[in-house]
């Protein structure tokens, strides 16, 4: 489909106009947190690689 | 033993590591079927329309904005009082959460704002409060980066904070003096509105798994910090940075 | 006290002397107060309607720029080591700098402010309250501005950093400044807005000196 049919579909999602907006506020929400998340626990996984390594350095 | 011996970080990083995954799974139980419930199964409202439903992700990121904020103060002020490195720490990690937070209140309600009352923004009270505490989200983070020694960095934040809640405080009250000199319609639904009940409920469905979200994000952050601490002080002793 | 009114009076000695330190500030608020009618165009309805927030935004920048000079430079040659040294509380310090500070940009700013005000388009009662507004709010400036400056003293190119730190603690005084000016500009009464403006001062002046001291002891250690 195209984009202005993507549109319209999304429009008329929840029988009014406002659909388009609805599902742009969840998708922004659900995208943005799941984004932060990834970052958060991607962030934490790196900082317990590092650790590790520099604690087996130190009891070498 | 008190509930401070969690501020020693061993301590903390073993209990919050037990505490992950059951914070996630609780988070997800809640928060997925309160969303969809939210969005799928709620009627259109009269005067809205199905717009409405922007409630339930537009209300609990503010709200969670704002909790964030607290977090931040509350941790500074226990880390001062205390000097307890584990609170500077959990302050430092909330920020960059309650930031992103912001930004969705911020956007979700540009978003329900523009073709329910025409206007992507107005400068009323909450929407002016809420951007400032954003930049003063970006002024925080910002002062941590700046400063190399982390003890200096996490007291100066917290200084920081604490000023800045109070005036939080004083801002809050200070802008609402714009409606009475300019009568601009108030766009806030959480104060002027009764909700009806049938939205009520998933609404604090909704609240309560967005605050688990926050939670968990939060710990993880926290023991992020905490092990990147440990690095440091690591580094230092093998001599890195002699 | 005493010492308190001599640390001030080396303050303004300094700021005099070093190339008129206040001066520039005052230049500043006015070189951004005539662009005001440039940018947004001379007719006088208009003009009026922005005057009173434009003035006091052109003062919290001037304040901004000029805020380096209360610990930035007795930090960079040692003195402020000594100064904290001395007998005097480290609180007592920061409010005599911020006094300093404030005679010598907040005041000259203030004094200034009616001719900025004519210029663009205030009418002469309106002119008294704008005049007020920046007398009772420049204060809160210089001391909420020592809390940013004991902050980030230690911070190499801090100006910046200091600016976003502390515009959003300048957001109540700007508030009940521009309002209160907008207010007589309606013929509204003003005092409520002034009265508030005061209040924010108040509990700058009570708070600053404890915030700022903190800061600084923090960043000596």
């Amino acid at each position: 489909m195209s984009a202005a049919d993507w549109y319209l579909t999304l429009t008329g999602v929840f029988g009014d106009k406002y659909g388009v907006h609805v599902v742009a506020c969840y998708v922004i929400t659900l995208l943005g947190l799941g984004l932060l998340a990834l970052i958060v626990v991607s962030a934490n996984a790196r900082a317990r690689r590092e650790l590790e390594t520099l604690d087996q350095e130190r009891s070498r | 033993m008190s509930i401070w011996r969690y501020a020693n970080p061993a301590e903390f990083m073993g209990l919050t590591g037990k505490l992950m995954t059951p914070v996630w799974v609780l988070m997800a139980l809640v928060l997925l079927p309160g969303l969809y419930w939210g969005l799928m199964l709620t009627p259109n409202a009269d005067l809205f329309g199905s717009s409405v439903k922007i409630l339930f992700v537009h209300v609990p990121t503010a709200f969670i904005a704002i909790q964030a904020y607290l977090v931040m103060a509350i941790a500074s002020a226990i880390g001062i009082v205390r000097r307890q490195p584990v609170s500077f720490l959990v302050a430092k990690a909330a920020a960059p959460i309650g930031a992103v937070f912001t930004l969705l209140a911020i956007a979700t309600g540009a978003i329900w704002g523009q073709p329910t009352w025409g206007t992507w923004w107005v400068w009323d009270a909450r929407l002016t409060a809420i951007l400032i505490m954003f930049f003063f989200y970006l002024g925080y983070m910002a002062l941590w980066a700046a400063i190399e020694e982390p003890e200096k960095a996490a007291d100066l934040s917290a200084v920081l904070c604490l000023v800045g809640v109070v005036f939080a405080f004083l801002s809050r009250y200070a802008v609402e003096f714009f409606p009475t000199l300019h009568q601009a319609a108030s766009l806030s639904v959480e104060s002027g509105q009764r909700v009806d009940d049938v939205y009520r409920t998933p609404l604090y469905i909704c609240m309560a798994g967005f605050s688990l979200l926050f939670v968990a994000l939060l710990l993880v952050r926290t023991r992020t910090e905490i092990r990147l601490r440990r690095a440091r002080a690591l580094r230092l002793r093998a001599g890195a940075y002699a | 006290m005493s010492g308190l009114l001599a640390l001030a009076r080396r303050d303004i000695a300094l700021a005099l002397r070093l190339g008129g330190g206040g001066a520039i500030a005052v230049a500043f608020f006015v070189l951004v107060a005539v662009l005001v009618p440039i940018g947004v165009g001379a007719e006088a309805g208009a003009l009026m309607r922005v005057a009173g927030g434009l003035i006091w935004i052109a003062a919290l920048l001037a304040v901004l720029l000029s805020l380096d000079r209360l610990f930035q430079a007795d930090h960079e040659d040692g003195s402020l080591d000594q100064i904290m040294l001395a007998p005097l509380a480290l609180e007592q310090v920061v409010l005599a700098k911020a006094l300093a500070h404030w005679l010598t940009t907040g005041l000259p700013m203030t004094l200034v402010s009616p001719l900025l005000g004519l210029m663009l388009a205030l009418p002469g009662d309106v002119l008294l309250v704008l005049t007020l507004s920046l007398a009772i709010g420049t204060p809160a400036l210089s001391l909420i501005g020592a809390v940013g400056a004991a902050i980030t003293v230690g911070v190499r190119r801090g100006g910046l950093l200091l600016s976003i730190l502390v515009l959003p603690l300048y957001v109540p005084t700007l508030v009940f400044g521009a309002r209160s000016v907008e207010a007589a500009l309606v013929a509204l009464d003003p005092v409520p807005a002034l009265a508030l403006g005061g209040v924010i001062t108040l509990i700058s002046a009570a708070l600053a000196p404890f915030a700022a001291a903190a800061a600084l002891r923090i960043n000596a250690a």
